[in-house]
């Protein structure tokens, strides 16, 4: 083959492919390959070998002959060429090296470029909507191809992060959709997108409850997913919780000034419970998908805290060294990524108690992480995003090197997002959202 | 002749057949036939078979003893050279052999032997013949040699003829081990264990064989510390009973002692206290006099003469011909001068070490010894052997004291103009602000760059600085001549909307406003572009420049710096809005004052020296003498007990201000101009910030423990600034909770510093 023919002074390897998805079939024949041989020139090879058998078989499968692999070695993605690959790992070459074929991830497009007046804080992808909150003190929904629908004005400050209430892939195409936003101004608000006359086109976004109580600018908010409660983690150290059904009558303000006099039917609200245990300003928080009950907060002040709401009260911590800014929580694995004031990317083991907390380092970023993501869908990808201008997208069995550097963005990106399965979206300094299409 | 020969056949072997057999009762004596019984006895338990024949063998016996004994006895007078030596010792010996061990018969009939004599008893034998002890000579005149049991004679055994005893002597193997029985008259036959008991009395080793004397040693009684009891006896009554013995007895000696009988007992003098009487030791007293000094220090300082090298043929009275010198030689060693020469002697050859004359010289060189040491005694030099690593401190390693500040991340743009001043928002530290040339103050996030808020006061900002009353969101800056103590309206809308009403009050209840006062006047401003209309902000105008404003730690009072000679250093209190000038002189040029956080002192940094003033009294507390020679900024500790300065002589200088007045550290890592120096409020470091772009990180611990100096190790070095116009940081500011440092750079940019 043309991979052998090209390294003839190249030591040679034995390998063998298989493959554990069901639509790939490789044959267990070992091939003797040159080290030299990178992840590219093995696809070379197994798309020439697959072709071969197909001929032989008798039918012509265009697709298996496009399909890229990736190779995995005991568990980690080859991305140097194979004679580097052993060395760091100390494998030896007298055995056949077994490599596990995937099918490789493709790679984002790029879609849309929305362009707002001021920076981005936070951003957020639906199905139906991409919804962006922006320091020009307002929030802005955006159809999936980039227009305008409506924007949510209503804060005295930036608006620094963003959550959509619930689980919106539940909701039936009659729900109203809501999001809540928090804000410089120390408030939050809750917003219900309404649509407006006939078309779809014209929305309506109209806020339905405010939530006064924080001292600080609020950093991050999260909602569980039935959309009852709300958590939000502030600059003045607080986790606040929230009460976010709109029958709950109980923390709400009776006699709360009314801040605008036009058709605002918003009540304000006080939080239900405040829970401190941090020492700085709680940057990150999600919801932990195991359990209703446990939040999961990052802070400046290097710890993650997992509280327990029925208690009010901490479950457990880690301690990192950095200061944190943002954190995720795996839906399918339950682990945690952090981004932090340095260029790493860690994943936590939130359950493990003894040895050592990261289990794993993500390195390539040249900046601090301002966001990490999980897949909503994949248990080992992930995106990240940066002050150095790049948004990445990682394998965790490839804690070197990402799969794709995703750029664009000319200045720091501050936020990203990865809710909807088939978009990924980022915003930054430079006040554009841009949104790149996964394939699943 | 037969009866003899059956005899010994019988003694060598008991299963000798027919004839033998027969004729061997008679040879037979008591003590025999009793063995053999007893043997038999044993023998048949053994379930062994005897021959039947012994049984009736007892009366015959008689007949033949005496013949038999008599044979033995002159046998045993007659000296054989074989074994002369063995039976001349047998004989002496034979009452011990007798008596310890039953002589047995026969060599080859070992295992009835060893039987034999197990089973028997010197006690049975002596049965036989009951004389006594007494010695058998005495029986010698008799026909007889004693009495059996029941009384009768024993008669003597027949003496063998010379011819007998040769015989015997030549046919009997067993010859040499026969040894008479003088009680009996009976030959005996010694075993090889009697023989070799004999051997080893002779050899003088011990007689039993196979004895060891050093039986291996069981040391009951060891050193080692049993940790249980050898017995397991309980302990006797009377260990704890007080014995009435003892008490009766001590009860006496009391008694002695007290009525006066008891007398101690003399002491004899020893034999050294006797001498010591009779004779006077001259030496004793000067030994036991305190020694001088210099008598000390000769002991002490004893060190050993230099060795003298071994002396080499030449040296010898009679050297080798090739070691003797020449006539040339001879000339031309007369010829060099005695310093040059290489030997200082000539060698010479005499017959016999006898001829060797004396030394001629020795005196003359024992003077010159002498003199020498007299007029050059030798000193000992204390060698100092140090290594030079050992006097540099043991700084800790960098990596161990993290965090400090190490990269940089973020720079934060929007300044046109120089940055000249940075502060922080106190306490949570999401903002900070900092003065430009440009003219504006700029609020930034310091998390995102984000620039939150900006205010143009129009003229250059020179000095800035937030209100660390974390209950007051107010910002003093100092512009051209005007301070602004600016509502910055940021942070908590709480803390924003107090801070507004506070000051509409200060406004309102004073009357000082628009009435100059020190040189000084203070105004309302609510045109300030950047801010809300309705908030009014303060100015204070002032006649010239102002080089720097500070706050107190409380928020209330803050000092101002101008350079109006006497009247530079301004006081103002911000509720009341009143302004002093504390000093009616000042020494010099006043350059920058800071606030003591908790102590009422202000210092004042003129150009060399930085004088402590005590605002509660108004004297001067302390003048610290730095060796800076133009300060250019200084920074006080959050503990309040050291202190930093920086000047434009490119030195920082550490002062402890409880150690002394003058530096504890002086540091010269910058190769220009010290612009500005800050402690971290929570976490041990410095910084100190220069115009040659270099940003230097210091790990400053203080300790608590007074004794102990602060530890100082320098970090890390910054850069991220451009120069401009040879200025380069010009300020820098540690974040309130986070080990982070921001810098403002000349090249109008800030930049924020993480680890």
């Amino acid at each position: 083959m043309d991979v052998e023919e090209n390294a003839v002074n190249a030591a040679y390897l034995q390998v063998e492919f298989f493959s554990n998805q069901k639509s790939v079939a490789i044959p267990t024949t070992p091939f003797a390959i040159p080290d030299s041989a990178s992840h590219e020139s093995l696809n070379a090879l197994l798309s020439a070998v697959l072709e071969q058998e197909e001929k032989e078989d008798g039918k012509e499968n265009s697709e298996t002959k496009s399909t890229p692999f990736d190779f995995l070695i005991d568990g980690t993605l080859l991305r140097v060429p194979l004679r580097e690959y052993i060395d760091q790992r100390g494998i030896g070459t007298e055995s056949v090296i077994r490599i596990e074929c995937v099918i490789r991830e493709p790679a984002p497009s790029p879609d849309q470029d929305i362009a707002h007046d001021d920076w981005i804080s936070s951003v957020r992808t639906t199905d139906r909507y991409i919804i962006s909150g922006c320091y020009d003190n307002s929030a802005y929904v955006w159809s999936r191809s980039g227009q305008l629908l409506a924007s949510a004005s209503g804060h005295t400050g930036s608006v620094k992060c963003l959550a959509l209430v619930g689980n919106n892939t539940l909701l039936s195409d009659k729900q109203d959709m809501r999001f809540v936003t928090g804000s410089q101004d120390q408030t939050l608000m809750l917003w219900k997108i309404e649509s407006e006359g006939k078309g779809k086109k014209k929305l309506k976004v109209v806020n339905t409850q405010l939530f006064r109580g924080h001292e600080r600018s609020v950093e991050c908010v999260a909602t569980n997913s039935d959309g009852t409660l709300m958590v939000s983690g502030s600059f003045d150290s607080f986790l606040k919780v929230w009460n976010i059904q709109e029958s709950d009558e109980s923390t709400v303000v009776a006699n709360a000034k009314k801040r605008k006099t036009d058709d605002d039917q918003s009540v304000t609200k006080t939080p239900m419970v405040t829970l401190s245990g941090h020492r700085d300003a709680v940057v990150g928080v999600c919801w932990s998908p195991t359990s209703a009950k446990e939040v999961i907060t990052a802070s400046w002040d290097h710890s993650i805290i997992v509280w327990d709401l029925e208690l009010a009260g901490q479950q457990s911590s880690l301690v990192g060294t950095k200061s944190f800014t943002s954190v995720s929580v795996s839906p399918i694995s339950g682990n945690l990524l952090t981004g932090s004031v340095d260029q790493h990317v860690r994943l936590w083991d939130p359950r493990s108690k003894e040895g050592s907390m990261v289990k794993q380092t993500f390195t390539s970023h040249t900046g601090w992480v301002s966001c990490v993501n999980w897949s909503p869908t994949k248990d080992h990808l992930f995106v990240s995003a940066s002050f150095d201008k790049v948004l990445k997208l990682w394998d965790t069995r490839s804690p070197k090197t990402p799969l794709y550097d995703m750029t664009g963005h000319s200045d720091r990106i501050l936020t990203c997002d990865w809710r909807a399965p088939e978009l990924i979206a980022s915003g930054g300094v430079d006040g554009t959202v841009k949104t790149f299409k996964k394939d699943l | 002749m037969p009866k003899r020969r059956s005899s010994t056949a019988k003694s060598t072997s008991s299963t000798v057949s027919g004839e033998n057999n027969t004729a061997l009762p008679k040879k037979e004596d008591d003590d025999t036939d009793e063995d053999e019984e007893k043997l038999k006895s044993r023998l048949f338990a053994e379930g062994y078979d005897d021959d039947e024949s012994d049984e009736g063998d007892n009366e015959e016996d008689d007949d033949e003893e005496e013949d038999t004994d008599e044979d033995d006895e002159s046998d045993s007078e007659d000296d054989d050279d074989d074994d002369e030596l063995l039976r001349e010792s047998s004989d002496d010996d034979h009452d011990v052999v007798y008596a310890s061990e039953r002589p047995s018969h026969s060599k080859s009939h070992s295992r009835r032997n060893i039987t034999a004599d197990t089973c028997d008893s010197s006690d049975e034998e002596d049965l036989r013949n009951t004389i006594g002890n007494i010695p058998v000579s005495w029986y010698d005149d008799q026909d007889h040699i004693g009495y059996d049991w029941e009384g009768t004679k024993i008669g003597k055994p027949a003496k063998k003829s010379e011819i007998d005893q040769f015989l015997e002597k030549v046919e009997d193997p067993d010859y040499w081990r026969k040894v008479r029985d003088k009680q009996t008259g009976q030959d005996v036959v010694l075993t090889d264990e009697q023989i070799a008991t004999l051997m080893n009395i002779q050899r003088g080793r011990y007689p039993t064989i196979g004895y060891n004397p050093y039986q291996p040693f069981v040391d009951f009684v060891s050193s080692q510390h049993e940790i249980h009891p050898i017995s397991n006896r309980p302990e006797d009554k009377r260990s704890f009973v007080p014995s009435a013995d003892e008490r009766r007895m001590v009860g006496r000696m009391v008694h002695a002692i007290k009525m006066g009988w008891a007398k101690p007992k003399k002491v004899k003098p020893t034999d050294e206290e006797v001498e010591a009487k009779r004779y006077y030791d001259l030496w004793t007293a000067e030994e036991s006099e305190q020694k001088t000094k210099t008598e000390m220090a000769r002991i002490k300082m004893h060190f050993p003469a230099p060795k003298v090298a071994l002396p080499g043929h030449d040296e010898s009275y009679n050297p080798p011909p090739e070691y003797l010198l020449s006539p040339e030689e001879l000339k031309r060693w007369e010829e060099t001068e005695p310093e040059d020469r290489r030997r200082n002697f000539i060698p010479q050859k005499f017959p016999s070490l006898r001829e060797v004359p004396a030394y001629a010289r020795f005196i003359n060189e024992r003077f010159d010894r002498c003199l020498d040491l007299y007029l050059a005694h030798r000193q000992q030099k204390t060698k100092l052997d140090v290594d030079p690593k050992d006097l540099l401190p043991e700084l800790p390693r960098p990596q161990d004291l993290h965090p400090f500040p190490t990269t940089l991340s973020l720079l934060y743009k929007g300044h046109t103009g120089m940055v000249r001043a940075l502060s922080m928002e106190p306490s949570v530290g999401q903002l900070m602000a900092s003065g430009s040339d440009d003219g504006t103050v700029r609020v930034w996030e310091i998390g995102t760059g984000r620039c939150v808020k900006t205010l143009t006061l129009g003229a250059p900002i020179s000095s800035l600085m937030w209100c660390p009353n974390a209950k007051m969101a107010l910002v003093a800056a100092a512009s051209a001549n005007n301070v602004f103590i600016i509502n910055i309206e940021c942070g908590d809308r709480l803390v924003v909307s107090e801070t507004l009403t506070a000051m509409n009050n200060f406004i309102e209840n004073s009357d000082q406003l628009n009435v100059a006062q020190a040189s000084v006047t203070w105004s309302t401003v609510n045109d300030l572009t950047g801010s809300s209309p309705a908030v009014s902000h303060l100015k204070l105008t002032f006649e010239t420049e102002i080089k720097q404003v500070t706050w107190h730690a409380k928020g209330d009072y803050f000092a101002t710096v101008t350079s109006n000679g006497a009247r530079s250093v301004v006081v103002h209190q911000l509720s009341k809005l009143k302004s002093q000038a504390p000093f009616q002189k000042n020494k010099g040029s006043v350059q920058t004052v800071a606030f003591h956080q908790t102590r009422p002192l202000l210092f004042v940094a003129t150009q060399k020296h930085v004088r402590v003033y005590n605002l509660a009294t108004l004297q001067l507390a302390k003048k610290l003498l730095s060796n800076i020679r133009w300060i250019s900024s200084i920074a006080i500790h959050p503990k309040g007990d050291n202190l930093i300065i920086g000047g434009y002589d490119c030195r920082l200088t550490w002062f402890d201000l409880d150690l002394s007045t003058k530096p504890y550290k002086t540091f010269r890592h910058h190769k220009s101009a010290v612009r500005s120096v800050a402690y971290h409020p929570h976490y041990p470091l410095f910084a100190s910030s220069s115009d040659d772009g270099s940003v230097m990180v210091y790990h400053g611990r203080v300790y608590s423990d007074l004794l102990q100096n602060p530890q100082i190790v320098p970090v890390k070095i910054l850069r991220g600034h451009k120069t401009t116009d040879g200025l380069c940081v010009l300020s820098c500011a540690f974040h309130p909770k986070q080990p982070w440092l921001v810098t403002a750079g000349a090249d109008s940019t800030l930049a924020l510093y993480t680890y």
